[in-house]
């Protein structure tokens, strides 16, 4: 069955969530800023989910990101429990983890808490767990974002089964800094919504890295 | 059976302690040979440590294991998969060089690994790397097919590869999640993973005649369990959703399937949790294996190596036994082979379950 480019244009660019290591911006606005930013922003969400302190910083940025644009956007009511997929992808993997579980193997006690967030689609399974998903996921490491690559993927997710909305995540965590830049794209988008090509997923991106610095 | 894919997969090749490729591999397992030895000089938690990991050091070097695996793979094609247009290239490995954390943060990443494959195979395509846990072979295999079927791609070529390291043994010592014998997949005294080492390759083609004997792909897709980050659904959800969806792709009943490849890591909760998704979905009755047996859990590479396996011996048209099974005892009662059958099947289901609550499942025609 061939897709024609016709039905990949129904996609739309609906939410973007920006997160660097001195605030939160949802949809170009900042919504908090200010140090120790990850666990402001869950006090300020009044999330109630105790389990967000056991997570390691990668799985802390990705649920954040999820949560602002559950709040924002309400996306949770629009779908069924399998009708999100969830794209991740980053250079760094799990690193931030990996580093914590090399440092205790040294000091002989290596913790089952850390290693189990020695993988980076653990930050996937935290997602579907807070959200009670159970749609498609994939997670992919390259050294930079290949737009063209990833707006191929998330075509390919689109046209995937059950899947009518994709949440693409690209999160990186290391021990002294993080950043994660997450984009809501949806099948039948609203008018006012962007149409997703890999160039607008170049300007998303190029835009998040300016944020940065 | 409507076959609605026009992609093909074959090409299968596997490097691991069991055997150089596959053609070894396979008889090693067809004697009922395993390769999980003793780990020498090594103890975890008071204990020695099992493992399936080369002896020969020089053969320890996760990248000429891909290399090595890719190459031999294209030598089983018709033409060179990757000096043809629109190809992809995927990785799918967990840990990669974790080995070199120690060094810098810099050597130990996925992306830089990748990036010295595809260098040295002289590919210029994209590339990426899947890491999604225990999953990452199968999903590497959905991932390429579902971007081949968009027209992004003409061909795939996939590897996966993981090593043991302390990184890992130490990490699933903490867990106390291995066994201090061989692993008994699906048995009733199996009491945990035996970790393994390797690499295993495929080629994915609209072309068939790029194949000698090949497979089709039916229908995959993966599930997450939404419950719990390590401990595997206490009803199988994800599995069974994934293999529901693969059953609807593939436009086929569960019954229809011949033989089932199953991730069964032979802990006892994750087979438990197997046994109630393939009796969910109606798949209890047919033959289904683990392979951990023969050469351990690889992680990012064993979805890669168990598919290898299946359709080396669906095309000699034998199904292997689960090695270290022999007496039933998951919460639901399966069909856990236990000799050699010999047997012509050609609907085959793959399935795989990891860390992260993830799971896949993909089915294939074997078309001869």
């Amino acid at each position: 069955m061939a897709v024609t480019l016709q039905q990949f244009s129904i996609m739309k660019v609906n939410a973007i969530v920006d997160i660097t290591t001195e605030k939160i911006i949802v949809d170009g606005k900042t919504v908090i800023s200010g140090p120790d930013l990850l666990r402001s922003a869950y006090l300020s969400l009044k999330m109630d989910y105790p389990k967000f302190y056991k997570m390691d910083q990668l799985s802390k940025l990705g649920l954040l990101s999820v949560e602002y644009l559950m709040k924002i956007k309400g996306v949770d009511e629009k779908y069924g429990d399998d009708e999100i997929a969830v794209l991740f992808n980053n250079r760094d993997a799990s690193a931030c983890s990996d580093i914590e579980h090399l440092r205790a193997i040294s000091n002989g006690i290596p913790s089952p808490s850390v290693f189990v967030y020695t993988l980076p689609n653990i930050v996937l399974g935290e997602i579907a767990i807070r959200n009670k998903w159970f749609g498609e996921q994939l997670c992919t490491v390259t050294n930079s974002p290949n737009y063209a690559l990833l707006y191929q993927q998330c075509s390919a997710l689109m046209h995937k089964g059950s899947t009518k909305a994709i949440i693409l995540l690209i999160v990186n965590s290391l021990e002294n800094t993080f950043d994660a830049c997450t984009v809501l794209i949806e099948k039948d988008g609203s008018v006012t919504g962007i149409p997703f090509t890999p160039k607008e997923l170049e300007r998303i991106i190029k835009k998040h890295a300016r944020a940065k610095t | 059976m409507v076959i609605k894919s026009s992609i093909h997969v074959g090409a299968e090749n596997i490097v691991c302690p069991l055997g150089e490729n596959i053609d070894q591999t396979f008889e090693q397992a067809l004697k009922g040979i395993n390769s999980i030895t003793e780990f020498p000089n090594k103890v975890v938690n008071g204990k020695p440590v099992l493992v399936s990991r080369f002896s020969d050091e020089r053969k320890r070097n996760i990248k000429n294991l891909i290399i090595d695996s890719v190459q031999g793979s294209i030598g089983r094609c018709s033409y060179d998969p990757l000096k043809a247009d629109k190809t992809l290239f995927i990785l799918s490995t967990t840990k990669g060089n974790i080995d070199e954390l120690e060094n810098s943060v810099q050597d130990a990443m996925l992306g830089r690994l990748l990036n010295e494959v595809v260098n040295e195979l002289g590919f210029s395509g994209n590339s990426f790397v899947v890491s999604n846990a225990c999953i990452s072979g199968l999903l590497s295999v959905i991932t390429a097919h579902d971007l081949m079927q968009n027209g992004f791609y003409d061909h795939a070529v996939i590897c996966g590869a993981d090593m043991v390291s302390d990184f890992t043994l130490s990490g699933f010592g903490s867990l106390f999640a291995m066994d201090d014998k061989p692993c008994k997949p699906f048995d009733k005294a199996r009491a945990g993973i035996t970790l393994g080492e390797g690499a295993a390759s495929l080629v994915l083609s609209k072309n068939a005649d790029i194949f000698d004997r090949s497979f089709t792909y039916c229908g995959g897709a993966s599930a997450n369990d939404a419950n719990h980050i390590s401990g595997p659904s206490r009803t199988g959800e994800g599995l069974y959703r994934a293999i529901k969806k693969s059953l609807e792709e593939a436009n086929i009943q569960a019954d229809e399937i011949d033989q089932i490849a199953a991730h069964g890591t032979a802990t006892m909760f994750n087979d438990d949790m197997e046994s109630i998704a393939f009796d969910r979905i109606g798949c209890e009755k047919i033959p289904l294996h683990s392979y951990k047996g023969y050469f351990g859990h690889t992680l990012g590479a064993a979805g890669l190596m168990e598919l290898a396996l299946l359709f080396r011996s669906t095309k000699e048209e034998v199904i292997l036994p689960c090695a270290g099974f022999s007496d039933p005892g998951t919460t639901k009662a399966l069909n856990v082979v236990s000799k050699t059958v010999h047997k012509t099947t050609s609907t085959l289901l793959k399935t795989s379950s990891g860390f992260g609550g993830c799971n896949a499942s993909a089915i294939f025609h074997y078309e001869g």
